[in-house]
């Protein structure tokens, strides 16, 4: 592994990240992020460390997006974190929870009933919660067929205009509706939508995970596979906002010597919102029938700069009627809120939000994050659709 | 992708929320955009107009004193009006939000107490401080709480004492012991406000207390009153307690610039103003003296920002505002040259608190607080600065870090 070194001398020690971490806000055990980022790189760099802590970080971001001086916290824990996993004992339960894709297409063959009989039924969820899986945690269920398998007979009319997708697992695994509401829409806008075949799971959870030589065979393929898109001047677009994150800034952190060039993955709610400004995509005006919702914005977009263009999209089309819960993280971030030992912290993160939700009395939520989404679901019992949904469903209304 | 608003804001300091709230008050379409969450996440929630002037103390009303500032201090340039103002929407908004400020006396700065035990003058004050009444005390109680290891109740008691006004005063002191939870990170005045917030950490803190309010007639604690709710502890603390409590001043994490923090997004996000977060703005697009965009980089390349107004709360040094190097030094977005004395050790003095030419090193402006080059000619009229990247004053010195950020806030929304 490449050695990166981050100046952890940019951080002044402001405590800004201390301040704005979900975990620290709801664990008194977890030091925060500037100690077990910055401050202790420090330490790291002289090879004596005690990585006790580091185990709380979430990888949600917030520290990143907090800190005033770009120093990259989080990618100083991860770091760090692929370090401890290297020099302990192999947890299966942390590899089992990042190498989704990996198992879904071992399991592909098992029908999606029995795959979910086998994964969801209070036996198995005893035995995962001897493995560190928590029995009371979420665990999304199998899709009868994966957004892959979906797309090879979808009828798609022919365009000169082309866009590829990188679905991501949680897409083509558990929600594959959500990708053909994106392909409609796309498709709507005058786009034939391509599935590469050649892309894998973005890494993200095996970083989160500690399994970061995994994490960069995956990039050096996906990466290639981006570039050539790009080169051919296809965009290639993402409805998942970690996958975004992980293409277009965590593989610059992690693996700059993978990351080069120009090629980029775009967030498909700006595409969609692009097609619009281009007059590619006609939106209906806002409905002012609409039922009242909230949107929750996943940390891993707000960590990217960008803004939140899945609200601004809902909000085109349903006005006020949809507002920004902005009560912070959800608490699930990725893996971190399946783990039994992080499950009661998830879940004190996602109180604030949870209760906002309650409180405000509507009947639906939305957010783009489908881990954040199960963990609403979890949280409030209402149900939580992607945004690219509810805008379709809109525009089918309309009709 | 192009992003269109009346008036754009860098900057999510109190500067950057201040000025886009009132101009989306005043009807503006506003979109911020920021990198990092600003200076309210480590500051208190006093606020500060004008402290010391020339060295001294001032404890009277600071309004005579503005007066005899320098032209190039944003007050000078903002006015009195913009000032009053301001500080009069931002209580509105904090009493508004049940969490109402308060000041001692119309005439009065407010000396408010550090967790080091000096005596800091202040103009709001979180309505727990009840204006004076630490200075009107014969008998005060420190507390502090065990485990927070930055405040000492006895050092506190032996440094206020040093004050001719509590010479006659009779000190008690003890340390709180918070109920005992699993823990390995330092106690910091946070842990305390945040365990407050909740129904058990309030009722925990007036059990506390109540021992304290026959034998003190003020009781004298870190910033641990909530942060959420703090206006509704503050009216338990009053009604369960019946002594006044005055909160110290601490260092970061802190917790009274999250109170105020939270106030001012809540009310953006009610006003539907949309805040780009970590996106840094690389360069701007410009044509005469017109700022026609700004462009920011985020994931998936840059995105173009255009608006009528511009209004820049981007910071100092420490905010990444300005940029300074042994030979030269900038603002950062527009690369405003600012002048910078040749010798470096004429860019500072000997004595910490001193007139160091560093401490009010920023961008000059004109009345409308848009930039102006070295010969006094504006650089863009379309673009205003607020905040600590303005020159001309030293918030650390004066204490006026949050009236000046407030008041050109209030101006430049006022230009919009």
């Amino acid at each position: 592994m490449a050695k990166i070194h981050y100046n952890p001398d940019a951080c002044i020690a402001c405590n800004t990240c201390v301040a704005q971490c979900p975990v620290a806000a709801v664990n008194a055990d977890f030091p925060g992020p500037r100690i077990t980022g910055p401050a202790s790189q420090r330490f790291r760099i002289m090879g004596n460390i005690d990585e006790e802590t580091l185990h709380f970080c979430a990888n949600c971001k917030n520290c990143d997006i907090s800190c005033p001086h770009n120093v990259p916290i989080s990618a100083f824990n991860m770091i760090a974190r692929a370090e401890f996993t290297k020099k302990n004992p192999f947890s299966l339960r942390d590899w089992m929870l990042s190498h989704g894709a990996l198992l879904g297409r071992k399991l592909g063959l098992v029908p999606a009933w029995l795959r979910n009989v086998g994964m969801l039924n209070p036996l198995t969820r005893r035995l995962l919660d001897m493995l560190g899986i928590s029995a009371s945690a979420p665990l999304p269920q199998f899709a009868a067929q994966t957004f892959k398998q979906r797309m090879r007979t979808y009828p798609q009319p022919a365009s000169q205009r082309k866009v590829a997708l990188f679905p991501g697992c949680y897409i083509d695994l558990y929600d594959p509706q959500t990708g053909l509401d994106l392909v409609w829409l796309l498709n709507k806008a005058g786009y034939e939508v391509i599935v590469p075949n050649n892309f894998d799971c973005c890494g993200l959870p095996m970083v989160a995970n500690g399994f970061m030589e995994d994490a960069r065979a995956n990039a050096r393929s996906n990466w290639a596979e981006l570039s050539s898109w790009c080169a051919k001047g296809i965009p290639v677009l993402t409805a998942c906002p970690s996958c975004n994150l992980m293409f277009n800034r965590d593989l610059a952190e992690y693996f700059p010597e993978i990351a080069t060039g120009t090629a980029a993955l775009r967030d498909a709610q700006e595409f969609v919102l692009e097609c619009v400004e281009r007059g590619e995509l006609a939106l209906p005006a806002p409905d002012p029938q609409a039922q009242p919702m909230l949107y929750h914005a996943p940390c891993h977009l707000r960590a990217q700069g960008l803004g939140l263009p899945g609200l601004s999209l809902l909000q085109a089309v349903f006005g006020k009627a949809v507002r920004n819960a902005d009560a912070g993280c959800c608490g699930i971030s990725g893996s971190y809120g399946f783990k039994k030992e992080n499950y009661g912290i998830a879940q004190s993160i996602g109180q604030p939000l949870f209760e906002t939700i309650t409180k405000s009395g509507v009947a639906l939520t939305t957010s783009e994050c489908g881990t954040c989404r199960v963990q609403i679901m979890h949280g409030t019992g209402k149900p939580c659709l992607h945004p690219l949904s509810l805008v379709r469903r809109r525009l089918e209304l309309q009709h | 992708m192009n992003s269109n608003s009346d008036v754009l804001v860098v900057g999510s300091g109190p500067a950057g929320l201040f000025a886009a709230l009132v101009a989306a008050q005043r009807g503006k379409t506003v979109r911020i955009v920021t990198q990092g969450a600003g200076s309210l996440a480590i500051c208190g929630s006093n606020i500060d107009v004008l402290g010391y002037a020339q060295g001294q103390r001032i404890d009277e009303a600071p309004w005579a004193a503005i007066a005899q500032l320098a032209p190039e201090h944003p007050y000078s340039l903002v006015g009195e009006h913009s000032i009053r103002s301001a500080l009069h929407c931002i209580s509105a908004l904090c009493a508004k939000a049940g969490s109402p400020l308060s000041h001692a006396d119309e005439e009065k700065n407010t000396l408010v107490p550090s967790i080091v035990g000096t005596l800091k003058p202040s103009w709001l004050c979180p309505a727990s401080a009840q204006g004076n009444s630490l200075l009107a005390a014969r008998r005060v109680l420190v507390a502090g709480i065990e485990g927070f290891k930055d405040c000492h109740p006895a050092l506190v008691a032996r440094q206020l004492k040093r004050y001719p006004e509590l010479k006659q005063a009779s000190f008690q002191t003890v340390n709180l012991i918070m109920p005992p939870q699993p823990r390995k990170r330092t106690l910091s005045p946070l842990d305390v406000a945040r365990f407050v917030d909740s129904p058990e950490g309030l009722a925990w803190l007036c059990r506390s207390l109540r021992p304290y309010a026959s034998t003190a007639d003020v009781l004298v604690l870190p910033p641990v009153c909530g942060i959420e709710h703090s206006g509704s502890v503050m009216a338990t603390l009053g009604k369960e307690v019946h002594c006044p409590v005055v909160e110290m001043l601490s260092i970061p994490p802190a917790v009274g610039g999250l109170r105020l923090r939270a106030i001012l997004c809540r009310e953006l996000a009610a006003l539907g103003v949309n805040i780009v977060e970590n996106a840094t703005i690389v360069r701007a697009e410009t044509a005469g003296k017109q700022c026609l965009a700004l462009i920011s980089k985020g994931t998936g390349g840059e995105r173009r920002y255009t608006a009528k107004h511009i209004i820049i709360a981007t910071g100092g040094i420490l905010g990444g505002g300005l940029n300074m190097s042994p030979t030269a030094a900038q603002e950062s977005i527009f690369g405003i040259e600012l002048p910078l004395p040749e010798v470096i050790e004429d860019r500072s003095q000997e004595a910490v608190f001193g007139d160091h030419y560093f401490t009010r090193m920023g961008v000059q402006v004109n009345a409308d607080l848009c930039p102006v080059g070295a010969d006094g000619a504006v650089l863009f009229n379309n673009v205003h600065f607020v905040g600590r990247a303005l020159g001309g004053y030293d918030y650390a010195t004066e204490k006026s870090g949050l009236g000046v950020a407030f008041a050109t806030g209030w101006a430049a929304a006022h230009k919009v």
